[in-house]
């Protein structure tokens, strides 16, 4: 036995253990049975390897160390989950705080018309149950069949139909230290229905997190989604967002990832019926050793559907960022309108950019395109600054921002929100190497 | 539009021109792979020791390897001991000296395929090495080469004449070890072109050569290998045809380019193997490992092709620039229709200072074909002010067919700039109308547009090239919207 496969094995039996221990007697035999194969699907697979397409530039022998230590670990006593800082126009939101993979008590002020129902309370099970059968019917890849395996609870978040929420909903997803926590979320907007939703993931210490979150917007309905990823710096963090839209819904994601040690998002936008639309704008930064790996798949399956997605990734320090983007016409959906923008800042000589924009179409009514670049700071742009007296250290500090704030667009969320975090980006982000 | 769908149809449905068998005695192997075979070919060819030693290594290696199956293309799985490894022409004991020597049927072969060897080689200046199956039957202006110091000649030639050349380079851009073909390649390849250009020689002509498969059930193993010292210049012409054939044929080649300090070679290939008919029988498999390498500083390497044919290719021209201020250029136009399957890119890996490289990919895509780009641009830590520029555009006809992008970006430097573009469409309809209402027909219109879309690989190629391209295009596509 190879020490890779005695750390395969060593996972497999702590993933087992903790499924054994599953605490999930009342739920219904069809999901315990998905669930039963989710936890053979991983055993039998494990984690994937680099050799595996879709991880080639993210390397799962760390994570696979951390996680069976974590579940090898009892945190059935929970220790401190760590706050989300408040941010501007969402201190009185109404919050639903999701802790190491479970609600953590119970939110209050939901507006009318959002309604929050959980497979661990009788009430609310029968609704989740078969949203979550339709999902584990799809087919798992292996975190996916993890997750499945042994999330402890899963939640609901429904939208009315016709409900037009006003009010920010803000969604934090906090992990403790040492725990590996599963959350699953679903989110349903009914016909007709409009919402806007702040995510926020934050952690402390050797956190481990492997979300699922499935959003299901029917026909007509809007979601402005904002993800806001500050893990600790020690924290591995992989969230899975898939996203259902129906005839003429729209989504507009914001996805902003500045922390983790180790980051891994996948985001599918399935474009279902006619008309449906999205647009996605993102930013990963990475810097000192930490890995951001982002991939993303615009499935448009339906005439006249439209997707626009521009990313942007910056590399300090010895960070590796990593970017798949996926535009996927299927066979019929004609009229397809896709774009997809890549641009990457490489600040440091031993940083590295790893990007691959992918087109797959299989029919010919369409406009696609994508473009991708990887560079440094404008030389022109630094003299054009350091002519007017602006010393380059602020100079750099300057385009830097710019760039990562370029993703930013205040058309759907409140100024001072935006103002905020555009401020908080500015902190985090580096001078870039100033020789 | 029902006229036109079938005008198109009638495009579309063309037979292949090409499509017809000599008939000559050959001497065959049979079928099958083994190390006695492999001995047995290298005896046939009477090769030094250390060639039948690669040989065997490689044929070793690739008995560990598998088939790859990373590329977006499917095809019944291929059982290497049905191939034949060998086939020739027969020949009388002493080669042929000229062309009145040469068979006849081989030559009325050229004739059909349109190259009447001596005289258009003579009127286009240009020098034939013709490998019909595996052994080089003749090779014209070979005194003129050499008054300049340049050796063009056979792969089997070059192995007996200059051992020494072809052990200095063999398999250093792409070892046996390589990947699964170019390994298969290694160790069966039965012959190719071998050119060399001494220090400062710009080449008095460009080279040619034109492959033609023949015999039903023999795979094709070319080796090519074309060396260029510093300061030396050559331009390099490769095109193909295959006779119609109803099983699919295995053509898996190599080609080797090494630049030296100064110098530039640029190969430029017109790829027209039988496709297969419209319901996807027969056709070749083209699976092609061709790289160069810009050993030395301010090097170039510049690929140009034009693929029409074959079932699958499989092939990915790609540069390592290595020296110093060393420049990688690929130009290439791919044509897919019917059933017709490629895979194919470039690699760009940036290793020196001040390296340059430019992709332009061109695809179109017919019928019910797939067709995908996959390239790779790697910067390395050591390639300050790399610079690389790349566009993939590709064409779709009719709502079957499909088109893929997969472009591979791997940076390191952080002074490196890298942009890559790719768009997908079809043709758009208000550039048809434009051209119709000026009286133009739809066949000339599409015509038009998509040598438009082509033109800035087509530009690239030297000019018999480019006539014969545009022509391949003719038969191969216009036409062909719906």
């Amino acid at each position: 036995m190879t020490l890779l496969e005695q750390d395969t094995q060593v996972l497999a039996d702590a993933v087992a253990r903790r499924a054994a221990a599953n605490n999930d007697a009342a739920w219904p035999a069809d999901l315990r049975a998905a669930r039963e194969r989710a936890l053979r699907l991983f055993t039998e697979q494990g984690l994937p390897g680099t050799r595996s397409e879709a991880w080639r530039y993210t390397d799962l022998r760390d994570w696979g160390a951390r996680l069976a230590k974590a579940l090898g670990s009892d945190t059935r006593d929970r220790i401190t989950v760590p706050d989300a800082t408040p941010l501007p126009e969402l201190e009185d939101a109404p919050t639903i705080v999701i802790a190491n993979g479970c609600l953590s008590g119970e939110p209050g002020g939901l507006p009318a018309g959002v309604t929050l129902s959980r497979l661990g309370d009788p009430q609310g099970r029968a609704a989740c149950a078969d949203a979550l059968m339709e999902q584990l019917g799809r087919g798992l890849d292996p975190l996916g069949a993890l997750n499945s395996a042994l999330f402890e609870d899963a939640v609901l978040i429904s939208i009315a139909d016709d409900a037009r929420i006003e009010t920010t909903l803000q969604l934090v997803l906090a992990t403790s230290d040492g725990v590996a926590a599963q959350p699953r979320i679903l989110v349903h907007l009914g016909r007709g229905s409009r919402a806007r939703l702040f995510l926020r993931q934050v952690s402390s210490g050797e956190a481990f997190s492997n979300a699922l979150i499935e959003f299901g917007c029917g026909e007509g309905a809007s979601l402005d989604l904002l993800r806001l990823q500050e893990e600790g710096d020690r924290a591995m963090a992989r969230s899975a967002l898939t996203f259902q839209l129906g005839r003429s819904a729209q989504l507009d994601l914001t996805s902003l990832d500045l922390g983790g040690l180790a980051i891994r998002n996948e985001l599918l936008v399935r474009l279902h019926e006619q008309d449906a639309r999205v647009r996605i704008n993102g930013l990963q930064f990475v810097d000192g050793t930490r890995h951001a790996d982002n991939r993303s798949c615009l499935e448009h399956l339906a005439p006249r559907t439209t997707s626009e997605e521009t990313f942007h990734g910056i590399a300090d320090g010895r960070g590796k960022a990593v970017f798949n983007g996926l535009v996927l016409v299927h066979p019929g959906a004609n009229g397809t309108d896709a774009r997809l923008g890549n641009r990457n800042l490489l600040l440091s000589p031993h940083a590295e950019v790893d990007t691959k924009p992918e087109l797959e179409i299989y029919t010919d009514d369409v406009r696609c395109s994508h473009g991708a670049t990887t560079g440094q700071l404008d030389a022109d742009a630094l003299f054009y600054l350091a002519s007017r007296g602006i010393d380059r250290d602020m100079a750099r500090r300057m385009l830097v921002s710019a760039f990562a704030r370029q993703v930013l667009s205040t058309e759907r969320w409140p100024p001072a929100l935006v103002t905020a975090l555009g401020e908080q980006l500015t902190a985090r982000l580096p001078h870039g190497d100033p020789s | 539009m029902a006229t036109n769908q079938q005008e198109i149809s009638e495009l579309v449905s063309r037979k292949y021109r090409h499509g017809f068998v000599t008939e000559i005695d050959s001497e065959t192997l049979p079928p099958g792979l083994d190390e006695n075979v492999i001995r047995r070919i290298s005896e046939i060819k009477g090769e030094p020791q250390f060639m039948l030693d690669w040989r065997l290594k490689a044929y070793r290696h690739w008995l560990t390897m598998r088939e790859p199956a990373w590329a977006k293309v499917h095809h019944p799985p291929i059982d290497y001991q049905e191939i034949s490894y060998y086939s020739a022409p027969r020949q009388p004991k002493d080669a042929p000296k000229s062309l009145d020597e040469v068979d006849p049927k081989l030559l009325e072969t050229y004739e059909k395929l349109g190259i009447p060897l001596h005289e258009r080689a003579r009127l286009a200046g240009v020098a034939v090495d013709a490998v019909f199956d595996s052994v080089s039957v003749t090779t014209t202006f070979k005194e003129k080469l050499a008054e300049a110091g340049v050796i063009f000649c056979s792969f089997s030639e070059a192995v007996k004449e200059y051992p020494e050349l072809v052990q200095k380079y063999l398999g250093t851009v792409v070892p046996y070890r390589d990947n699964f073909f170019a390994a298969l390649n290694s160790a069966v390849f039965t012959d190719g072109s071998f050119v060399f250009i001494p220090k400062g020689v710009r080449c008095p002509m460009e080279l040619s050569t034109y492959f033609r498969i023949n015999q039903a059930n023999t795979g094709q193993f070319e080796r090519t290998l074309i060396v260029a010292e510093e300061g030396s210049h050559v331009s390099y012409l490769e095109g193909c045809t295959a006779p119609q054939r109803d099983e699919n044929q295995l053509h898996a080649a190599v080609v080797e380019l090494v630049a030296l300090q100064d110098a530039e070679i640029k190969y430029s290939t017109v790829q027209n193997w039988y496709p297969g008919d419209e319901e996807g029988r027969g056709g070749i498999y083209n699976f092609v490992t061709k790289r160069g390498d810009c050993r030395g500083a301010r090097s170039k390497i510049s690929w140009t092709q034009v693929e029409a044919g074959s079932a699958i290719t499989w092939k990915y021209p790609s540069c390592i620039l290595r020296g110093d201020h060393s420049v990688g250029e690929f130009y290439s136009v791919a044509v897919t229709n019917n059933l017709q399957q490629a895979d194919t890119g470039t690699k760009m890996i940036h290793i020196g200072r001040n390296t340059r490289s430019t992709i332009v990919s061109k695809g179109i895509s017919a019928g019910r074909a797939q067709q995908a780009y996959r390239g790779l641009v790697k910067i390395f830590p050591t390639a300050e002010n790399a610079r690389n520029y790349t566009q993939c555009d590709s064409l779709l006809m009719g709502g079957d067919c499909g088109a893929h992008t997969f472009p591979y970006m791997e940076i390191r430097n952080p002074s490196a700039i890298v942009e890559h573009e790719a768009t997908t469409s079809k043709i758009a309809d208000d550039q048809l109308f434009y051209c119709r209402q000026r009286g133009i027909s739809e066949e000339d219109a599409v015509n038009l547009i998509v040598n438009g879309f082509c033109k800035e690989v087509f530009r690239e190629l030297p000019m018999e090239f480019a006539v014969e391209a545009q022509n391949l295009l003719n038969v191969s596509l216009e036409g062909a919207v719906g």
